[in-house]
C-alpha cells in the first residue's frame, strides 16, 4: 500500500482526463469561476448571518459541556 | 449479504435571544423546546422525560441541558443521513413555533464546540451494531478514527486557543485519551462502552470523537466507511493491524491541524504515512472482500466513493471546498479574514504572539485578565525583555502591534460565522451556500426527508417501533417506549424489540416478557410488575 497505488479505473481515468486539446484549460476557468461563485455567495451568506457583535453574540449563546 | 444496524445521536446547541438584547434562561428554553415537542410531535414517552417519535427517531435532553436527536436504527447510510435531516427539519420548525410562542429569537446550531468557554464540546455519536468481541476492535478501527477526519472532519477552531488556529476537527483538542470510557471528560479515541441495547448476542459499537456535519457527502462517507471498517474486523480480517499508530493522539492532532492531508504519521511498524495512504489501506481491503459474506450489500458504492474522494484529496484537497465541512470553512474563512485586512496566512504567527502574551501574563498578578488590544498594547505593565522578542518576532514576520485590535476583532467574528455556519433552519451559512447552489455536497439517494420526519425507515426494529408508535400516541401514558420494547401499563404486556431485526409486532405477556427478555429490560420490568419487590 502506497500512495500512488491506484486501481486500474482511476489511472484510466486519470489517463482520460490529460489535457489535449486545451479542455483542461477550460476546466481550469470552470473551476475558477465555481470557486469565485462559492466565495461571493459565501460572503453574502456571512453578512447575512453576523449579529454585528460578535462578542455579545458569542457571551449570550455560551452552552454547557455536552458529551 | 450482511445487514448491518447503524444510528447517529447528535447534540445541539441551542440559544434564544430577546429583541432587547437579554437571552431566554437556558433551562427554561430547553423545557420549553421538549414541551413543545410533546403537544406537537407523534409520540410515545420514553421512560425518562424523552420521545420516541413515530418515525422510530428519540428526542431528549441530554447532559449539559442539549436537545438531543436520534435517528432511528438504520440498515444503511442513506437512510442514517436521511434521519439526520429529517430530525433537523422537526428541531428546526420546533425552533420556529418556539420563537413566536415567546417572542424572541429562537436559535439550534449544528456546532461541536462553544467558543466561549474553552473546555466545552458536545457530541455527535455514531452506533455500529457488529458481532465482534468488543476487545478486538479497538486497535482495528483506531487508525481508522484517527484519519478519516480528512473527509470527515467539521472543520473550525481550536476552541482551546487564544489565537485562531483553523483545525479539519475541532473536537480533536478536546479528546485527552486513544482508549477511554468517559465520555463527558478525558474523551478517547475509542470509547469502551458496550451497550447493545439489545438481547445478548450483539454489541454496539459507540464513536465520541467524529462530529456533526452539513455535508451530506461528509456525513454520509462517515457512516459508510466505519461500518465498512467494522464489517471488516467482526470478519477478523484485521483491518488496521497493518497500520496501527505508535501515537494515535498525536497523530491525529497532527492530521487535524493539517489541510494539505499530507503530514505523515509514524505506525507502530516505523513506515511514515500519510492519512490517505491509511485510508486507501482500509479501502483497498475492503475492496478485495467486497463479495464476503459479512460485508453489506451496499459496499461495493461505498468503495467507490470513497476511492473518489481520497483520489480528490490525494491530487488536490483544495478541491474539497465546495464539498467537505472542513474545505468549504477553510475556503471561506480565509476570504473573510483576507477582506477584513486581516491575512489568512498570518493568523499562525497571530496565534504565536498571543500566546506568548498569555504565557507572560499567566505569571502576573493580572493572570485573570481577559486579552484585548486595549489591555495589552495600553494597562499592561508588560515585562519589557518578553514584549521585545514578541516584538522582534511581528517585525520578522512584516507584522506589527497596530494590528492586534483587528485581529482581535477578526477573531471573534470568524468564531461567530463558525458558531452560525449550521445554524438550522435556513438561516446559517451552510444553509445560505446550499440555497445559492454552489457547493456539491448532496448524496443521491438521500432523498425524501419529508416522509422521513414521520415514516420510519423500511427495515428493522425501527420500523416497527414507528408504526406502533403512531398507531398508539396519545394515549394519556398508557404506553412507554424504549429502543428495546413498548410497555403497555394497563395491561402489562410487552412489545419485544430486542431483537434488531425484528420483522413482526409480537406482544409478550408479563410473564412471558419476564421470561425472555434481556436484563436490560429489569428495571422496566420491575416498574410494571404487579407482584412488586421480584427482582429482575
Amino acid at each position: 500500500m502506497r500512495l500512488r497505488e491506484r486501481t486500474e479505473d482511476d489511472r484510466v481515468r486519470h489517463d482520460q482526463d490529460a489535457p489535449d486539446d486545451g479542455s483542461s484549460d477550460a476546466n481550469l476557468r470552470q473551476m475558477r469561476l465555481a470557486g469565485q461563485s462559492l466565495l461571493t455567495a459565501g460572503a453574502d451568506a456571512i453578512q447575512k448571518a453576523l449579529s454585528g457583535d460578535s462578542e455579545s453574540f458569542l457571551a449570550a449563546t455560551r452552552q454547557q459541556g455536552g458529551q | 449479504m450482511a445487514e448491518r444496524l447503524m444510528g447517529i445521536e447528535t447534540e445541539y446547541a441551542v440559544s434564544a435571544m430577546y429583541p432587547w438584547g437579554s437571552s431566554l434562561d437556558q433551562n427554561e428554553l430547553v423545557n420549553r423546546l421538549l414541551a413543545l415537542a410533546r403537544g406537537r410531535l407523534v409520540h410515545l414517552p420514553d421512560i425518562a422525560s424523552g420521545l420516541f417519535l413515530g418515525n422510530g427517531a428519540r428526542f431528549y435532553l441530554d447532559y449539559g441541558n442539549h436537545p438531543e436527536l436520534t435517528t432511528p436504527e438504520c440498515t444503511n447510510p442513506w437512510d442514517v443521513v436521511r434521519y439526520i435531516l429529517a430530525g433537523e427539519r422537526i428541531l428546526a420548525g420546533l425552533a420556529q413555533e418556539l420563537a413566536s410562542e415567546a417572542g424572541a429569537e429562537v436559535m439550534v446550531f449544528k456546532a461541536n464546540v462553544d467558543y466561549g468557554s474553552r473546555w466545552v464540546t458536545w457530541g455527535c455519536h455514531e452506533s455500529y451494531m457488529h458481532r465482534a468481541p468488543p476487545y478486538a476492535l479497538s486497535d482495528q478501527i483506531i487508525p481508522h478514527l484517527a484519519t478519516r477526519i480528512i473527509y470527515t472532519g467539521a472543520g473550525g477552531f481550536n476552541s482551546q486557543s487564544n489565537g485562531l488556529e483553523f483545525t479539519l476537527s475541532p473536537r480533536v483538542p478536546h479528546l485527552a485519551n486513544v482508549v477511554s470510557n468517559n465520555s463527558t471528560s478525558d474523551r478517547g479515541i475509542f470509547h469502551t462502552k458496550d451497550e447493545s441495547l439489545t438481547k445478548p448476542g450483539f454489541h454496539r459499537l459507540h464513536i465520541i470523537c467524529g462530529e456533526s456535519l452539513c455535508s451530506e457527502t461528509a456525513m454520509w462517507l462517515k457512516v459508510a466507511t466505519t461500518a465498512l471498517v467494522v464489517a471488516m474486523a467482526e470478519a477478523g480480517l484485521s483491518p488496521g493491524l497493518a497500520v496501527g499508530l505508535h501515537s494515535p493522539l498525536q497523530a491525529m492532532q497532527s492530521i487535524a491541524s493539517d489541510p494539505s492531508c499530507s503530514a505523515l504519521v509514524e505506525t507502530i511498524g516505523g513506515r511514515r504515512l500519510s492519512a490517505i495512504e491509511i485510508q486507501y489501506h482500509y479501502l483497498s481491503l475492503a475492496e478485495n472482500h467486497l463479495g464476503d459474506s459479512r460485508m453489506p450489500p451496499w459496499a461495493d458504492e461505498v468503495c467507490r466513493q470513497w476511492r473518489e474522494m481520497l483520489n480528490r484529496l490525494l491530487d488536490a484537497p483544495e478541491s474539497a471546498a465546495a464539498t467537505l465541512d472542513w474545505g468549504i470553512k477553510r475556503a471561506l474563512y480565509a476570504s473573510y479574514a483576507n477582506s477584513r485586512g486581516v491575512a489568512w496566512d498570518s493568523l499562525p504567527h497571530w496565534t504565536r504572539v498571543i500566546a506568548g502574551v498569555r504565557q507572560v501574563l499567566d505569571q502576573t498578578e493580572d493572570y485573570d485578565r481577559a486579552l484585548t488590544a486595549d489591555f495589552i498594547l495600553n494597562k499592561w505593565n508588560a515585562p519589557k525583555p518578553a514584549m521585545e522578542r514578541l516584538t522582534e518576532f511581528l517585525e520578522a514576520k512584516g507584522l506589527n502591534w497596530d494590528a492586534l485590535d483587528l485581529v482581535f476583532k477578526v477573531r471573534q467574528e470568524l468564531l461567530e460565522i463558525d458558531t452560525r455556519f449550521g445554524q438550522l433552519g435556513g438561516s446559517g451559512v451552510f444553509a445560505g451556500l446550499d440555497r445559492a447552489g454552489v457547493l456539491a455536497h448532496h448524496v443521491s439517494g438521500v432523498e425524501a426527508i419529508e416522509e422521513a420526519t414521520t415514516d420510519p425507515p423500511a427495515a428493522g426494529r425501527a420500523r416497527i417501533r414507528g408504526e406502533v408508535t403512531k398507531r398508539l400516541a396519545g394515549r394519556n401514558g398508557r404506553y412507554q417506549c424504549d429502543w428495546q420494547g413498548i410497555f403497555d401499563m394497563k395491561t402489562k404486556r410487552l412489545l419485544d424489540l430486542s431483537e434488531p431485526f425484528e420483522a413482526v409486532e409480537r406482544w409478550l405477556e408479563f410473564d412471558q416478557a419476564v421470561a425472555s427478555v434481556p436484563p436490560a429490560f429489569g428495571a422496566l420490568l420491575a416498574r410494571l410488575d404487579p407482584d412488586p419487590g421480584r427482582r429482575f
